[in-house]
């Protein structure tokens, strides 16, 4: 029970800050875990599938353009809506989707020859971007407030947490080896307090980015009409409105002209996406987006520019608004996001989210430390929370590395391929919680940390005899996203033992 | 790159100065006041130019950003330094 505040402020901000940090602390853990791991996300996608050719060329966006469009036209010529995906930094092919009147459909080309390259089946790193936000197998409205209800405490946990921290700054670097619940909290204070400013960003910049779901009034108010919304839409993304062919054959502009106006405009920033709806008809309209990653030209925003064109006149018909509001939330999103920074940057980004995900296990650990000295507290809820504990802290890397052991493993061919994956995923991560559920305590921490010690340590020897980018030719091709991928889970494989050997991680 | 190592290893001195100065059992017990004080002050001095640094190179939305990320991690290896030295010494 929570008692109203007085002048014990602190206290009550000790009480507020465990339960809020206790709650949902579970869920947090696989959200910044995953959300840490999304900063990888292209990365993540190359690596799981070991199809890609490493590419080193710089392509010019006008010769990739030349191959999709050949492509395109070849292959959905009736199709209502193309998008193409020019190479960039991160991934070099050519990614093409349209929607047809077959369905949708998809595909990647290499953007040298222009040949199709055929990838395994998998949702790859997206699969972690979405499962941050909206989790999986959950109704995506719900998952979604789930998620925004668990930022809010984590927000809570993390002021309360300040404010009780009576010596912020005199413990600022105070650690106190093998003193049990002392060691836990100033291990909890040193994540916490060390990596703050990390921390309260990615957790307001994460509630921000769901605002409009969060708090709809707003937006209900100033725009009631669906049409309104639609036309708001359309303002501040690049989307193009479904709007019917005219039926009559136009030819499109060439398209190098509008992507040297986009770039001039964009003060040289590189062309990301180009969209196309009706493509070939008298009505074609053209979204051409600047690439995301480009601060020195673009700032630091979450939105990227776009400019809009009447295909086959080349009139421009809109560009992204400039409003201050819009501008703040695109930074706040570019912030959550991080998309702006080069790969230092981006494991800056992954190591302060590591050190967020240290500072829910160490908060958990040390809930249950601190309790067990209680004689009068409830078995069952110490019992219940040293249970959920294993399973998250160990049982969902041990899940999570599954799920690249599955991407490796499962036939290419087999029906629904990136489906079997993340139920793998789940599968594996339920059998964590039964085996958390029945064994010791010390022993299920041993156990699980060992499995994941494993499973990481062998993913290298897996990826070698599986694929022609193991360790020893990446080295030789100088694939440094093959070699350091592997030379991290053997990094986290070591670490994972020695967690498991401590044995008194519980 | 080079830019990113100068701004970690401005933090990283900066806070292992503030670590020094500040923390009891340090330095505190060796230096005279006027020694003590006039490190406190370089190492926040080392934590401004770094903040001059990133924004002088990457501009101050991209420089303000990396720059509080760097004094996280520097102050966090400030932090496993001196733990693996207290365990170990």
């Amino acid at each position: 029970m929570i008692a109203p505040l007085g002048r014990h402020v602190r206290q009550r901000m000790a009480q507020l800050h465990r339960w809020t940090g206790l709650l949902l602390a579970w869920l947090l853990f696989a959200i910044f875990l995953t959300g840490t791991l999304s900063f990888f996300r292209q990365e993540l996608t190359l690596w799981m599938q070991p199809e890609r050719p490493f590419l080193q060329e710089t392509i010019k966006p006008e010769a990739a353009l030349e191959h999709a469009y050949q492509y395109l036209q070849q292959q959905a010529q009736g199709a209502s809506n193309w998008v193409i995906r020019l190479p960039g930094e991160r991934d070099g092919l050519i990614s093409l989707d349209w929607q047809g009147p077959e369905g949708r459909g998809e595909a990647r080309l290499h953007p040298v020859s222009g040949e199709t390259v055929h990838v395994r089946d998998t949702r790859g790193g997206d699969f972690f971007y979405r499962f941050h936000f909206q989790l999986h197998y959950l109704p995506v409205q719900f998952a979604r407030y789930l998620v925004g209800i668990a930022a809010m405490m984590m927000l809570l946990a993390l002021i309360s947490g300040v404010i009780t921290h009576k010596k912020i700054f005199q413990d600022f670097f105070t650690f106190r080896w093998g003193k049990g619940q002392r060691s836990w909290l100033d291990a909890h204070n040193g994540f916490s307090v060390l990596a703050l400013p990390f921390h309260l960003m990615i957790t307001y910049t994460g509630l921000v980015t769901l605002m409009m779901l969060y708090i709809p009034w707003g937006l209900d108010r100033a725009f009631p009409e669906p049409q309104q919304r639609q036309q708001l839409i359309s303002d501040v993304f690049a989307v193009l409105p479904a709007e019917p062919r005219v039926g009559e054959a136009a030819a499109m502009v060439p398209v190098s002209s509008l992507l040297a106006r986009a770039r001039a405009e964009w003060q040289g920033a590189d062309v990301g996406t180009v969209q196309i709806s009706n493509p070939g008809d008298v009505n074609a309209k053209m979204v051409i987006a600047a690439q995301a990653g480009q601060p020195d030209r673009l700032g630091i925003s979450g939105h990227p520019p776009f400019m809009v064109f009447d295909a086959t006149s080349g009139e421009l018909l809109r560009t992204k608004v400039s409003r201050p509001a819009y501008a703040a939330y695109g930074t706040l999103l570019g912030l959550h996001l991080g998309r702006f920074a080069d790969w230092p940057g981006r494991w800056l980004y992954a190591l302060l989210g590591a050190a967020g995900c240290g500072m829910l296990a160490t908060g958990l650990l040390l809930w249950t430390t601190k309790r067990r000295k209680k004689p009068d507290h409830s078995r069952f809820g110490l019992w219940l929370v040293e249970r959920l504990n294993l399973a998250t802290l160990a049982g969902f890397p041990v899940a999570l590395v599954t799920l690249f052991w599955l991407n490796r493993l499962l036939p290419l061919d087999m029906p629904a391929r990136a489906q079997w994956e993340i139920h793998g995923l789940f599968l594996v991560w339920l059998a964590m919680l039964l085996h958390a559920l029945v064994r010791p305590l010390n022993a299920g921490w041993r156990e699980q940390l060992g499995l994941a010690g494993l499973l990481l340590l062998c993913l290298p020897v897996l990826n070698l005899v599986t694929t022609d980018r193991g360790l020893p030719m990446s080295m030789a091709a100088g694939d440094w996203l093959f070699v350091s991928f592997d030379l991290l889970a053997l990094l986290l494989a070591g670490l994972m033992f020695r967690c498991a050997k401590k044995g008194r991680a519980a | 790159m080079m830019v990113h190592g100068t701004v970690l290893l401005l933090t990283v001195l900066g806070f292992l100065l503030l670590a020094l100065t500040h923390t009891r059992g340090s330095l505190q017990h060796r230096l005279s006041l006027f020694w003590l004080k006039g490190l406190f002050w370089l190492g926040w001095l080392l934590l401004s130019v770094a903040l001059t640094v990133a924004i002088g190179f990457w501009g101050s939305a991209q420089g303000a950003t990396l720059w509080a990320g760097y004094l996280s991690a520097g102050a966090g290896l400030v932090f496993l330094c001196r733990v693996v030295t207290n365990r170990y010494s």
